[in-house]
């Protein structure tokens, strides 16, 4: 196990290079999806991996779309209601899609992961919770050593309800905080006090949650540089195992949720830079690890083992423990990756159930098969994400190709980033530096096959830093 | 089994078995020059077979014998229940119909695995062709009995070993016969699905997928989608030792 890098903070090299970039939880990206992609070609996807080998054991993502209220930063997919049966409903529904899908997967395929996301999957009830639990475990094999995890609103859910979560199977929690600062979560719609929170936290680990999480926003509105660091100093003396410190992306043309925030309440760019910088030496002085783009880990945890082993992974969640699962997701906008087919099902809740109720198929509306040309690069993206390290005779033997001359043009486009300080050449590959840390993503960018000839799409990503 | 124009027209350029990247392994390779001069006048040079196509069907009287020139095949049978019985796998320079020659019926069934291409040899022509060439006569006694020989080793592999030595073997098969290919025989690609490796082997998928993860976890292999890496040769070797020697001569060639 090596040494992890501790990221170095240079203003000048943000100016060059924190600009925009995807996050690469994928690639290629969502951007690039196709509505010519249908329910028929995930089921071929779902057939095909089953010939393999080894096909692989399954991650499975179920999309709870509800919020009781709208937080306004938000950029997920989400639907604002209180109606009490949206529920049950959006259950039974669920149970169907699950029927249209599962059978295809054989048998012997282990469920190694679970993750719940929103929405808030805590806009559920604890017995609706369950439910959906027993409604998967019918139809698919659970591995005992499973990752299971959910997101929690803190507001959502009291101590009691934490110790059920866990009863009823769930062993990772990642609990939505964003900032403690009354005025900040007062512009963005999201109020909850420090005790809550604090709360939260105690009765998950009280209950042995494994993996506690946290996410925190910067940029978001009313935010001050000793506003934020007293969130900071509040999450480390709470000592969750994760962090995620995520850049607030205001794209109000894109999220008109957004558009309830006011601009000119958002902190200036030297501001946000400073909230950032203050928050990044915090954490790191506190014994956290960078984990790489917004994560950060304590010692002890098994990201900050899988990042130092080379086992971590990048997927639709961010990073992970667990490679090499195929992903079947349920829910309205939810993703499939399936073998080398991405699958995303309709946004809109009304098109989804619609898909699944009246058409009985999957709810699969557009999606992708990767090329040859594709796994390369994902797998280069990927490695340069998750460890760093790029060594070109491993892609060489799987891909069968010459590294040199198949990504001349790219390696020719790296060498301004390798004068900067960002990557070190070695002998058959490259590096990351410590400088270089903050900015994966620019240099995963390099090998974006997509990225290269327009520039139309500018204010689809967000900031880098 | 479709006709492409393009594919067609690029078999047409190779006029002769002396041409072909594969003659070295081809049974056309052993007969004398007047006999392989015969069979080219009669040949059809790499005729496109799509993936999921049948080469021949079982009880079909026989058309031609083929030989794989490109891709790779499946041999099956048919129980009386109606359920597959996987016999064998075709790879580039391999012949297939031979055991037509009894009753002019194909006994089994052959599907590409893959987009492949086969040359194929009228059967009326190849029968004739035996009956007055001493040479192809010798030649095909030999793959006959390679065949015979291969059979017996399947029936052991069957009925007496563990599920490690079966796939073991498997995979050293595959890997030797690659090797005289004159491809990697360390990487190489599973073209069939588990289920016909399970078929083939008489072990349920689960045990093949099970076998396979933990040869790999021992790192004596490494699987990658269909792509298969010996990382360790000599622990694959000897796992596939285990059979009696004497039926391993013929697989080793």
């Amino acid at each position: 196990m090596s040494e992890l890098i501790r990221p170095t903070f240079d203003v000048d090299l943000i100016d060059r290079y924190g600009g925009e970039g995807p996050r690469y939880t994928s690639y290629p990206t969502a951007v690039q999806f196709s509505d010519r992609f249908g329910p028929e070609d995930f089921l071929t996807a779902i057939d095909e991996s089953n010939r393999l080998p080894i096909p692989a054991d399954l991650s499975l993502y179920v999309h709870v779309p509800f919020c009781s209220s709208p937080c306004f930063y938000c950029g997920c997919n989400r639907v604002i209601t209180r109606s009490a049966t949206a529920g049950d409903d959006f259950l039974a529904t669920l149970g169907r899609e699950m029927d249209l899908i599962a059978p295809r997967f054989d048998a012997d395929r282990k469920v190694r992961q679970l993750h719940l996301g929103g929405g808030t999957p805590t806009f559920l009830t604890v017995d609706q919770l369950a439910r959906l639990m027993d409604m998967l475990r019918a139809r698919f094999t659970f591995a005992d050593d499973g990752e299971l995890g959910l997101e929690v609103d803190p507001r959502t859910i009291d101590p009691s309800g934490i110790k059920r979560l866990r009863e009823i199977g769930f062993n990772r929690i990642s609990i939505g905080v964003q900032d403690l600062d009354p005025a900040v979560q007062e512009a963005v719609n999201r109020i909850h006090d420090t005790a809550t929170v604090s709360a939260t936290i105690g009765a998950a680990r009280a209950v042995g949650f494994e993996s506690i999480s946290v996410d925190l926003i910067y940029g978001l509105p009313l935010q001050t540089t000793t506003g934020f660091a007293q969130t900071v100093e509040t999450m480390i003396s709470l000592k969750p195992d994760r962090l995620s410190l995520f850049n607030y992306a205001h794209l109000p043309h894109l999220f008109k949720g957004q558009n309830r925030i006011k601009t000119e309440q958002l902190p200036n760019p030297t501001t946000k830079l400073a909230i950032f910088r203050n928050a990044l030496s915090r954490l790191l002085d506190s014994g956290y690890e960078f984990i790489g783009m917004d994560h950060f880990a304590l010692p002890g945890d098994s990201m900050v083992k899988a990042r130092a082993n080379g086992t971590l992974v990048r997927n639709f969640q961010g990073y992970s423990t667990h490679g090499g699962l195929d992903l079947v997701s349920f829910g309205p906008s939810a993703i499939s990756q399936v073998g080398d087919s991405f699958a995303q099902n309709h946004r809109k809740l009304p098109d989804w159930r619609i898909a699944i109720e009246e058409d009985g198929h999957p709810a699969t509306c557009r999606g992708l098969t990767r090329t040859t040309d594709d796994r390369v690069r994902a797998e280069i993206i990927e490695r340069i994400m998750c460890t760093g390290t790029l060594v070109y005779a491993d892609l060489e033997r799987f891909f069968q190709l010459s590294f040199r001359s198949y990504f001349s043009g790219e390696l020719q486009r790296l060498a301004p980033l390798a004068d900067d300080g960002l990557i070190e050449w070695r002998k058959d590959g490259f590096t990351v530096t410590a400088a270089g840390m903050m900015f994966l993503r620019a240099i995963a960018k390099v090998f974006d096959a997509y990225l290269v000839p327009n520039r139309q799409q500018q204010g689809r990503f967000s900031r880098i830093v | 089994m479709s006709d492409k124009p393009s594919i067609s027209e690029i078999g047409q350029k190779e006029t002769s078995c002396e041409d072909c990247s594969l003659f070295n392994l081809c049974f056309a390779h052993d007969i004398s020059a007047d006999e392989r001069e015969e069979i080219n006048r009669v040949l059809r040079r790499q005729q496109p077979v799509e993936r999921s196509d049948h080469l021949f069907h079982g009880g079909q009287s026989a058309r031609t014998v083929s030989v794989v020139r490109s891709g790779s095949v499946k041999a099956y049978q048919l129980s009386h229940e109606g359920d597959e019985i996987v016999s064998g796998f075709y790879l580039p320079g391999e012949i297939l119909g031979l055991d037509a020659l009894s009753n002019e019926k194909h006994p089994g069934f052959a599907v590409a695995l893959e987009d492949s291409r086969t040359c194929e040899i009228p059967f009326k022509d190849f029968v004739s062709m035996l009956q007055s060439s001493p040479k192809l006569n010798q030649v095909m006694l030999r793959l006959l009995s390679e065949e015979m020989a291969e059979t017996r080793e399947l029936l052991l592999v069957v009925g007496r070993l563990d599920a490690r030595t079966r796939v073991a073997l498997f995979l050293m098969s595959m890997s030797r016969r690659l090797a005289r290919r004159n491809q990697d025989p360390d990487q190489f690609r599973l073209t069939m699905d588990r289920r016909d490796i399970a078929n083939y082997l008489g072990l349920t998928i689960e045990t093949v997928s099970r076998t396979l993860s933990a040869l790999q976890r021992e790192d004596v292999i490494e699987v990658r989608g269909k792509l298969v890496r010996v990382l360790d040769r000599s622990a694959l070797e000897e796992m596939a030792m285990r059979v009696d020697e004497g039926s391993r001569r013929q697989a080793t060639g």
